[in-house]
Parts: C-alpha cells; structure tokens; sequence
C-alpha cells in the first residue's frame, strides 16, 4: 500500500510509526509491516511447518495488529508486540488443527503428514530440505509451550529473556520448557545428528558360542 | 553411583535449572559416565540441529497479499471515521481472509453485541452487580474512537491485543461448588454468547447480561498464562465470586459444551495456572 516511500518515515522508530498509525497516518502502518514482515514469517513457517497456513497466520497478525494499534501503551517494543500477535495467531491454528479427527501422532505417519502437506503448495525455489521437514515433524511431537520456546530461543536464536517477554512466562519457564523440550526431542532427531547414520546395535551375539 | 540420569535431568542440568544437591550428584555422576556425557553432547546437539534449519524465504505473493489486506482495512477504517457511531459498521464489514478463531469469535460477538444494549434500552433499569462498568462497555465499544472504556482497561501490557475478544460479564454470580455447573449455564444462558435466540418477551426470562468490554487488571494475562497451558482461549469470561471470594469464572469452548473453570485473582502472579484454578466443571452447550 505504500509505493511512495517516505525518506522521513523510513527513519522513525517503531513507536513513532504506530502511533502515527494511531492517529490516521495511512502510511506508517506499511513502513511497519515492511519492517517486521521477515521475522514474522520465520515464526510463523516454523511454528506452522505449511507456507499456506504461515502465510494466513502471519496477514492475520498483521490486521490484528493494524485493528489493535490503539492499544499499544508503548511499555514493550513494537516487535515483542508483534511477535506476540503472530504468536497467537498461529497457535489459534496449531489449536484448530488439533480439534480435527484423526492426527497421527506415530513417526511414520508424521512423515507421510509433512511430505503431503507440502505437495500442491507453490514449489519452494530453494526446497525446504529433508531435514527442515523431518524437524517440523519430530516438533510436532512436542506440547505446544515447548515447540514455541524452541522455535524461539534455538530455531531463531532469540534470547531468553526475549522469548520470555514474546511468550508472557518468566525465563526460567521458558529455559525449563526449551530443556524439556530437546530432552524430548531428542530420540526424534538423532538420524540427523549423525548422517553417518545409527551405529548397528545387532552384533552378532553367537559369535562366541562355542557349540 | 550407579543408576544413570534420565535425559530430562540432563537437559534441566544443562541449563542449570537443578536444585544445588540434585546438580552436585547428577554432575558428579556425568563427570565419570560415559553414557550420560555422551547425552549431553547429544542435547546440545540437538540444539545445533534446530538452529541450522534452513530459512524459508518470504513466498512471493504475501507481501502484495499482505498490502492488499491492509489497504481494505484501511478504507475500512476511514470511513468509520467519517461517522459518529462506529461500531456497527466495523462489526459487519466482512473480515477479508478466514482468519484463525479470531473470526468466528468476532463475529459472534457481532452479532450479539448490541442485544444487550437494545434490552437495556427498553427496560431502562438494569439490575446489575457492576452497572456503571457495564454501562461503559455498552456504550463505547472496541473501536479506538470511543472513550472511557479504553482509558480504563487495561492496556499497559502489549498482551492487551488479545487476537480475540471473549465475552466480558460481571452477573453478580456467587458460585459454589455444588451449584458451579448449573449457575455456568445460567450465566451462559443469559449472556450475548446466547441471546440471539433469547425471546425478549419471554415471561420471567432472566435478564439479559451486558457484554463488557473492560477486562480488569490482570485477566488478560491469566488468559494468556491458561492458552500457554493448552487451555484455550475463554468465549466468556463472569467477574464473580466463588463462595464469597473474588474470582474469574472462565468458559473455554470444547466438544458439545464449555469447560468452566474458576481462576483466583492471584492468577497473573502464579507460575502454573493449574494452581490457580479453584474449581472447574463441563456444561453443555447451548
């Protein structure tokens, strides 16, 4: 919506724009957006795992946030903000996703879930590789709580005290939950831990059987 | 010592969330086990795994997708400037995507939301715990031109924008353990979530609870702290009391029904909401 960039606005602060928003700029909410869209699609592709449902949970966000400015009170950042919307946004669809029948919840079946969830959406140019999707299937394994203060801290690298303030626990809550969480993890993601692949746990036992 | 660490307490280790005693004997058990230190390598790899994903880009059409969305909103937004009384308009003007469970909540509300208002009209008495508070959230409604209720909700937390509104009400309720499923429907019955097939003329028919868009202090992250805990979002929230004590009754949507559950206000300061939670029962749905 905004073709004419503004050299003025490109330099205000996030507060600024918003509460230029706030007060009938038709403008400053784009220069926003522009700002914050990459890292609201990264939250939102890696909670979500499909481009399709990221790409709603995150224009969703951004019209919460564009209907909500008026309630911004400016005591966190514009991003702790956003990043809390998008947050919500896509867990109101991990929630209807899990109202559905039927999810499978053993491996195989995970599997076969995220490589069919990906056919028929738009080829990604850069393919999201084997080991992005067998990620986003064993996080699927995980409470909801855990896989978001996962995505957060070691997906995205967020500092804890970050994740804390985006999910509204305390860092300790978010530290326990991102422990619990690769504890959890880990049987899940061990293939890729080492490509040389599991070392062979059937050794022939009869060996030293003497008959 | 013998018996090995699970790798929970490997990980909470890790992250130095062990009691002191716990963290010297795990520690100490690490230090001089193969296999438990092996699982620590592996926990932080598990970490590196996560962290070397591959960023998908941005796909192509979003921006524009995004731009388009906002430009409607925008227009929107204008011409409910251009009026006195804002809220219908906003109310009705269709939501340009299917947007998560922030649509049909929206919308129910919508729908609902002025009922009360006309019931009040009418009777012009309305017998109420918290009249004055309710009155103001009739009268302005969410939308950022209108007054008081803005002022006095509470806004210092960016969590304030909630990506729903449930159903804010103050009946007056005391609940009580034995009586807890029945007063849920009872209020349930009464409030907009249920008063679009609410006879007006019904004789003897409770009067109709007004819709009260200022949460107090605190709700919304109590909210916040039971949707973390796989809760869900409440549809309806009744600022009541539970066997005389201050307390927020909470109806969150399930299956064929709501699940009521009675929060103390201490719940924004508690770490687990479990413990904050005083009572919870199921009720049917309407």
């Amino acid at each position: 919506m905004n073709t004419v960039t503004d050299a003025v606005q490109e330099q205000l602060p996030d507060k600024e724009l918003l509460s230029r928003h706030n007060q009938g700029d038709q403008y400053a909410f784009g220069e926003i957006v522009k700002r914050h869209r990459e890292r609201m699609w990264a939250v939102a592709i890696r909670v979500l795992g499909d481009p399709e449902e990221a790409s709603d949970a995150v224009q969703d966000a951004f019209l919460s946030a564009f209907r909500a400015a008026h309630r911004f009170r400016g005591e966190a950042m514009v991003s702790t903000w956003l990043h809390r919307i998008v947050v919500n946004a896509c867990h109101d669809r991990l929630r209807r996703k899990m109202v559905r029948p039927a999810v499978p919840t053993d491996d195989a079946n995970l599997d076969i879930l995220s490589n069919e969830r990906l056919k028929g959406t738009v080829p990604d140019p850069t393919n999201r590789s084997d080991s992005a999707i067998d990620v986003h299937a064993a996080l699927e394994n995980l409470p909801t709580e855990q896989r978001l203060a996962l995505i957060l801290v070691d997906m995205l690298g967020y500092r804890v005290d970050e994740a804390a303030e985006i999910l509204d626990v305390a860092s300790g809550t978010v530290k326990s939950r991102c422990a619990r969480g690769r504890a959890r993890l880990l049987p899940y993601l061990s293939h890729l831990r080492n490509p040389e692949g599991p070392a062979d746990v059937t050794s022939p036992r009869g060996g030293d059987r003497r008959s | 010592m013998t018996s090995h660490v699970d790798t929970e307490t490997l990980a909470l280790l890790a992250e130095g969330l062990l009691e002191e005693a716990e963290d010297d004997s795990v520690q100490s058990h690490v230090a001089e086990c193969d296999r438990c230190s092996a699982q620590v390598a592996e926990l932080a790899d598990v970490s590196r795994v996560l962290a070397g994903v591959p960023a998908p880009p941005l796909p192509d059409g979003l921006i524009a997708r995004i731009d388009e969305a906002l430009r409607i909103e925008s227009a929107k937004r204008a011409t409910e400037q251009g009026t006195d009384h804002p809220a219908p308009t906003g109310e009705k003007t269709p939501t340009i995507t299917p947007s998560g469970s922030v649509v049909p909540l929206r919308r129910r509300n919508g729908l609902t939301r002025w009922m009360p208002y006309l019931a009040a009209a009418a009777a012009a008495v309305f017998v109420l715990g918290a009249g004055a508070a309710v009155f103001n959230g009739v009268t302005s409604d969410q939308d950022g031109t209108s007054g008081a209720a803005q002022d006095n909700a509470p806004m210092g937390e960016p969590e304030a924008a909630l990506s729903y509104y449930p159903v804010v009400v103050a009946s007056g309720t005391d609940y009580t353990t034995t009586d807890l499923a029945e007063q849920g429907t009872s209020v349930l019955e009464r409030s907009s979530l249920h008063s679009d097939d609410h006879g007006e003329d019904e004789a003897g028919a409770p009067a109709p609870l007004a819709a009260n868009d200022d949460m107090p202090e605190g709700v919304s992250s109590c909210v916040h702290k039971l949707d973390n805990a796989g809760a869900g979002d409440p549809a309806l929230i009744d600022m009541a009391t539970f066997e005389g004590r201050t307390a927020w009754v909470m109806l969150f949507p399930v299956e064929d029904g709501y699940e009521l559950r009675v929060m103390k206000p201490e719940c924004p300061t508690e770490t687990d909401p479990a413990t904050a939670t005083i009572a919870t029962t199921v009720i049917p749905g309407i």
